[in-house]
């Protein structure tokens, strides 16, 4: 879905600015999690850029240059959240970072919304306790070692159950689009 | 699944779930350096895990980033944000000895000592052995013909009263220093005297480094401005005589500096005649120069001599800073706060607006200002009075706790500000429908509710019931809440509330908490708690004296929770003192020892329930606020006069 250009000099109201997070945000969020120092300041950065796009708005050309500038945008936060973490000697230097950091380009294709369609009908057909997994983890955002305490397992034994249940739906969007892009 | 496939996988998750450790780290960038096929399989799971993420968070991080983008177009907020970092300043212990310690104490004294004369002089003519003294004493007295006099002549006092005040202040620390440098000859010295005299020494060279600082600042009022010819220093210039009042001086002449910035965060620029460039933590401002901030988390802090300080929140410009005759900030729009030292009654500090101007005597002070004529520019006054005057003439008095808006189309007047103004988080459940609760503190990021099934909730005129088991929670970590806390040691937690039972089924129910689960919180407020007393409020606070679900707890006696709307205080003072208050009275207390050091950052903030799902609380909220601090016996009393009808 495109969002459509609003007139010059005209705010953008709630719905466009709706619109246009939802086009991008997954490749955003998708990129900022391949650069940033740390996967939980993510969609902080993600965020921030969104924030940054709205204010500069006016300057854009939102059909053709939003999603370069977005992806700039995030290069640019997350380098300053890298220097951030390692003046406070929050990270001290991290190499596995720098090489993701170099490994780091664009992300797969992943965020298309054929392959987010597949996602939510194989989502379905997982059993229930899989279901239950993801939704702890991503809905309730809790670590493996919380989730362990709740479901009286391991925490190691849930990272496994993630790693299988997330093949499992990888196998399954593989099918749904016909072997591509998953 | 082979044994190495198992443990990478595990380390994948690990690293997506963000703790993995430095170990880690370094094993799975082993792994991946030494294979392709397994380079790409963990980008493939980065992507993947992002798209499922998405599939369960991408409302609320569409709502999310929305709602922000319009606050910030409403009201850009002034953070609380971290200072800009400093340089060190010392060089390691490794590095001293307390020989040279003592010594380059006595170097440093007599070097500033001789500086500060030989660049500010005497305050009569110099001697004719001291030329250059005599020429910088010369330079100060030009620049302040040739710009502001009043402001350059109030500089030159202040470095004046600095210098006189140096000798004395070097006289009391060298003194010091002998008294420190070791026992008297002969004497023996106890081992514990000597290792409280170094970190006395250590203090005395904390000291004797601050005064370094104040005279430098008190040496270095002047700068070339931009635009003069590179190379040349101030000290050789010749300065022709100054016309009488120039708006802004011409290039080849110095400037004295009025203020300098303290803190920055994200963008700020200095806006001249020039045009704008990037400000950094402790550039010199200039009178004339304008300050602009950018949106998102930006902010500034500068500070005046007299240790005025103006905070500029996000998207704020500051078109012009003047200090002649008193201090004027020229506010175009955006968000100030100001803590106004005292200032001469003949020359009130001034804040202009597009739509009216305040007049400063001393105070600390909010200013909005909206380029919407009908909003105007909003005053909250927290502390002393200020007189508000709008583009009709009309003037107003606005006192401590009060606050006014000039605007078009409206009467000025002062209203008293509401209650809760300053919490770090605010809820008034006012929304009326919908799923999200607003977090309408004006602090920081606001950090709104979800409310997980609307079906269990109904919405009242001026509140929100929750009929049947759900949680009301924060979509992200309440990092403003924790961070602040954590900082302050303090907190205090207001609810306004009408409980739907006497004791909640399976008792323990959660009112409000930060936590993940019913074993890790930061703290609590419930009804009833499983070893309490019944028909009771409990809280639970974590800190390091405690578990890790805040006990022992805090109960209110029994039969103090009733089915009335009622009000409920818990505050912590950073002593460890902690009360608890029904309806404006203390009804418990206790000493919670120790720090929130142990509070974890990743926590969000719950109402009606505990994370997990099983402290279920049904029952009325009418508002809940999150304070920094802990509020007073008398404040607690003052809310709940107050109100919330």
């Amino acid at each position: 879905m495109k969002a459509t250009m609003r007139p010059p000099g005209a705010p953008a109201r709630r719905e466009t600015i709706e619109l246009l997070v939802k086009e991008h945000e997954a490749y955003v969020r998708s990129l900022a999690l391949r650069l940033s120092p740390d996967p939980a300041e993510a969609d902080d950065i993600a965020q921030e850029a969104f924030l940054i796009a709205f204010r500069k708005l006016d300057m854009l050309d939102v059909r053709r240059d939003l999603r370069p500038w977005l992806a700039a945008t995030v290069r640019n936060l997350s380098h300053r959240a890298w220097e951030e973490a390692l003046r406070n000697q929050r990270l001290k230097r991290d190499a596995l970072a720098e090489y993701l950091e170099i490994l780091a380009e664009e992300p797969s294709g992943l965020y298309a919304e054929p392959a987010k369609a597949a996602l939510r009908n194989c989502l379905m057909k997982l059993p229930e306790r899989s279901r239950t997994l993801l939704n702890l983890r991503y809905n309730m955002n809790l670590t493996s070692e919380a989730i362990a305490g709740q479901i009286t397992t391991s925490a190691e034994a849930v990272r496994m159950a993630l790693v299988r249940t997330r093949e499992l739906l990888r196998a399954c969007i593989g099918r749904a689009l016909g072997g591509a892009g998953a | 699944m082979s044994h190495s496939h198992r443990r990478i996988a595990d380390l994948v998750e690990k690293y997506l779930e963000g703790s993995l450790d430095p170990r880690g780290r370094l094993e799975l960038l082993g792994c991946l350096k030494g294979d392709a096929d397994l380079r790409r399989a963990f980008l493939e799971q980065l992507d993947f895990s992002n798209l499922v993420s998405e599939l369960y968070r991408a409302d609320d991080f569409t709502m999310n980033t929305v709602e922000r983008i319009l606050w910030t177009r409403r009201f850009p907020q002034v953070p609380g944000g971290k200072p800009a970092p400093r340089q060190p300043r010392r060089r390691p212990a490794s590095e001293r000895t307390s020989f040279w310690r003592g010594w380059a104490l006595l170097a440093a004294a007599l070097l500033v000592a001789v500086a500060v004369v030989v660049v500010l002089g005497p305050p009569e003519s110099g001697p004719a052995g001291r030329p250059r003294a005599s020429e910088a004493r010369k330079r100060i007295v030009r620049e302040s013909e040739a710009g502001s006099q009043e402001e350059r002549g109030r500089a030159l006092v202040e470095a004046e009263e600095k210098r006189r005040n140096a000798p004395a202040e070097l006289r009391d620390t060298r003194a010091e220093r002998q008294d420190l440098a070791g026992p008297k000859a002969g004497a023996a010295e106890d081992p514990r005297a000597k290792e409280n005299r170094g970190k006395d020494l250590d203090a005395h060279k904390g000291d004797q480094e601050r005064i370094e600082e104040q005279l430098r600042q008190a040496t270095r009022p002047v700068r070339k401005v931009e635009g003069s010819a590179p190379g040349a220093t101030a000290r050789e210039e010749k300065t022709p005589p100054a016309p009488a009042a120039p708006a802004a001086p011409s290039p080849g002449t110095t400037q004295a500096s009025v203020a300098r910035v303290e803190e920055i965060e994200g963008e700020v620029f200095r806006v001249t005649k020039e045009g704008r460039s990037a400000l950094g933590a402790g550039a010199d401002l200039f009178a004339a120069d304008g300050l602009e901030t950018g949106g998102g988390a930006s902010r500034l802090m500068l500070c005046f001599a007299d240790r005025t300080r103006v905070e500029l929140g996000p998207e704020t410009a500051l078109s012009e800073l003047r200090v002649d005759p008193g201090k004027r900030l020229d506010v175009a729009r955006g968000r100030v706060r100001a803590l106004v030292a005292k200032q001469p009654k003949d020359r009130p500090m001034q804040i202009a607006t597009p739509h009216s101007q305040a007049r400063v005597l001393g105070t600390t002070l909010r200013i909005i200002v909206n380029p919407d004529p009908a909003k105007g520019t909003r005053l909250d006054v927290d502390e002393g009075k200020v007189e508000l005057k709008d583009l009709a003439g009309r003037t107003v008095q606005v006192e401590s706790g009060h606050y006014a808006v000039a605007a078009a189309g409206m009467d000025l007047v002062a209203k008293p500000l509401a209650f809760w103004e300053g919490a770090l988080a605010v809820y008034l459940f006012n929304e009326g429908r919908g799923t999200r609760i607003h977090d309408v503190s004006r602090k920081g990021s606001p950090l709104d509710l979800k409310i997980e099934q609307e079906s269990c909730v109904r919405w009242l005129p001026k509140g929100l019931a929750i009929v049947s088991p759900t949680l009301v929670a924060s979509v992200n970590p309440a990092r403003k809440i924790v961070d602040a806390c954590k900082s302050s040691n303090e907190l205090t937690l207001e609810a306004w509330l009408r409980p739907a039972t006497r004791t909640p089924a399976g008792k323990d129910g959660r009112i409000a908490v930060l936590s993940v689960d019913t074993d890790n919180q930061n703290f609590l407020l419930g009804q009833d708690g499983n070893d309490g007393p019944p028909n009771s409020y409990v809280v639970r606070f974590r800190s390091t004296a405690t578990d890790a679900v805040g006990k022992p707890q805090l109960d209110s006696p029994g039969g103090t929770a009733a089915l009335r709307l009622t009000q409920v205080v818990y505050s912590r003072a950073r002593s460890g003192a902690a009360v608890l208050y029904v309806d404006g009275a203390e009804v418990a207390g206790a000493t919670a020892a120790g720090n929130l050091s142990v509070w974890n950052d990743g926590y969000r903030l719950g109402l009606g329930n505990e994370f997990s799902c099983d402290r279920p609380w049904l029952g009325e909220y009418r508002l809940m606020a999150f304070y920094s601090r802990a509020l007073s016996a008398e404040e607690v009393r003052e809310h709940y006069r107050a109100g919330v009808e």
